[in-house]
């Protein structure tokens, strides 16, 4: 079944191939940017939905079957409003900061593997590519909160500034140690490397590494508990204070897609991407008609299936943090950020060259 | 004219254009921002090299971390467009000093042999990264360590500079607050206690 349709698939980019390469490539890129904006939509809507239900809610329920055309409403209305600027605001710089932030959250997608043929760019440096454009999306937020010319706004950025380059150490060491099992920047490769089953994945050997990866992701999309950036209590909105309609809807985009990006990542380096959590040898043949097995088996079999469900799984986390935790105070988290964080990675990077030094599991062979 | 040596101009040109721009420019955030836009087309010149590591550290570390920190001090400034006054002097300094740099750069660029050039330095069968850290941690160890020791220095004595005014300081200690429990600070007292 399945495999009709990545055939079907090979079969137009053997097509695209044949034309230049760069309708080629706007057409890959439509095919990840559409999917990528409607799960934005949607998951702004699953978001409303598991808090409400996590708080005794209904969450919105009018527009379109129990709320599902939400999103688009929502789209709608922020469309059509007026985008205000403010008076002895920088205008040039007042529009470019959501263009600069959404082009950055969609460029590092352009090197994440789907699948073990899915990928739009298989580079070398592909980890770096994604820390690269993870630490541009910053020039958004600072330059919002300049060009608004607002306390609010500007507040909102010098926080989210100081947070984001907290944490990036942070989050810079903790690849380290994936880049010091797998030998390779390249993301293809790190998955490759944990091929087996659930208990292979780097998940094992690098725990400390992924929750610290994970809690660094949180603070670098500027989510709770970490928000203090946009912190509505004392910021009103923080950096985007000052932006409307269209402008606010693209920050809003931003972060969502920068959000399913961590997800995505954390899959890929510590949870295997589109591998398997069974290792299919193992559990021998089925006892059952073969159309039922093909099926089961092609559910069990590696593939993009996996990948999608173990990013849902990340992107549920941030939505469950949200609900949970309380918003950290601000020299808290700069606390735990360069004083609990950073000598954490540096303390299993130490550990981790033992491992390699001793030749321990199945990953430093 | 095919599709690199158009993309080539293109991306020189930017990088003329905005150094001459940084230099001109009254307002000191939009000379930050230019001087991004600099390193970000220095970055895919590079890259059209092949020389993807360098390009992507590039990005990383000086358009990601140095240059967030330069505009996040000069937001704080007060800007204030003030027309320049023209001395004569400082006339005088500029120009003997681009003077000197205009014939270093002429020297360097014209009497060195560039295109000539044909030694091989990176194996086309490993990746560009790989072959740095081979380099960095064989031929060239003594100088990346003594780059590392210089670093750490650096980082000591920022800390040291900003650990001065600890003790007049007015400020919470937030390992302190987490380490409270309730127990020291709460005191159940029964009837008779009172």
């Amino acid at each position: 079944m399945f495999d009709y349709i990545v055939n079907y698939f090979n079969i137009l980019l053997a097509y695209f191939n044949g034309l230049s390469i760069l309708p080629y490539t706007l057409i890959l890129i439509t095919m990840i940017m559409v999917p990528l904006l409607i799960l934005v939509a949607y998951y702004t809507y699953a978001e409303r939905k598991i808090i409400a239900s996590m708080q005794g809610r209904l969450g919105p329920n009018v527009v379109g079957p129990k709320g599902l055309l939400q999103p688009f409403a929502d789209g709608v209305k922020l469309f059509f409003k007026e985008i205000v600027i403010p008076t002895d605001s920088n205008k040039f710089l007042f529009l470019l900061a959501p263009i600069i932030t959404f082009t950055v959250a969609f460029a590092a997608w352009a090197v994440i593997p789907f699948d073990s043929v899915l990928v739009l760019s298989d580079i070398n440096a592909g980890l770096l590519y994604i820390l690269a454009m993870t630490s541009l999306g910053i020039y958004g937020i600072i330059i919002a909160g300049w060009a608004s010319n607002s306390k609010y706004a500007l507040l909102g950025a010098m926080r989210s500034a100081a947070l984001i380059i907290a944490y990036e150490i942070a989050m810079g060491f903790s690849l380290v140690g994936v880049i010091m099992v797998s030998g390779s920047l390249n993301l293809g490769d790190i998955i490759s490397i944990q091929k087996g089953s659930f208990f292979n994945w780097l998940w094992v050997p690098l725990f400390p590494l992924f929750i610290i990866y994970f809690i660094a992701g949180v603070a670098e999309t500027n989510r709770a508990p970490f928000d203090v950036a946009e912190g509505e209590s004392e910021l009103v909105a923080g950096f985007h204070v000052e932006y409307s309609g269209m402008g606010f809807a693209v920050f809003f985009i931003a972060e969502y897609a920068n959000m399913i990006l961590i997800s995505a990542l954390t899959a890929i380096l510590f949870f295997g991407g589109w591998l398997s959590p069974f290792s299919v040898e193992s559990l021998g043949t089925f006892a059952v008609n073969d159309f039922t097995n093909n099926i089961i088996l092609f559910f069990i079999n590696d593939g993009i299936h996996w990948f999608i469900l173990k990013t849902l799984f990340f992107m549920f986390c941030f939505i469950w943090f949200r609900a949970t935790f309380p918003r950290y105070r601000y020299d808290q988290i700069m606390r735990l950020g360069w004083k609990i964080l950073i000598p954490l990675t540096l303390v299993w990077i130490f550990v981790e060259m033992l491992f390699i030094h001793y030749k321990i599991g199945p990953w430093f062979n | 004219m095919d599709i690199i040596s158009i993309l080539f101009y293109l991306v020189t040109s930017v990088v003329i254009i905005s150094s001459i721009g940084l230099i001109i420019v009254n307002n000191t955030v939009h000379a930050a921002l230019l001087l991004v836009l600099i390193f970000f087309n220095t970055a895919v010149l590079w890259l059209m090299m092949n020389a993807e590591f360098l390009a992507i550290v590039l990005v990383l570390v000086y358009v990601g971390a140095v240059l967030v920190l330069f505009l996040f001090v000069i937001m704080l400034l007060d800007i204030q467009v003030k027309k320049t006054v023209s001395k004569k002097l400082y006339l005088l300094f500029s120009v003997t000093i681009s003077a000197i740099m205009f014939a270093e750069l002429y020297l360097v660029i014209f009497y060195h042999d560039f295109q000539n050039s044909t030694v091989e330095i990176v194996n086309k069968n490993t990746s560009n990264t790989y072959e740095i850290g081979l380099l960095l941690f064989t031929e060239h160890i003594f100088s990346f360590e003594v780059t590392a020791f210089i670093l750490l220095v650096a980082i000591i004595a920022a800390i040291a500079i900003n650990m001065t005014d600890r003790q007049r300081a007015l400020r919470q200690d937030p390992g302190k607050q987490i380490l409270e429990t309730k127990e020291k600070r709460l005191k159940i007292l029964k009837d008779d206690e009172l």
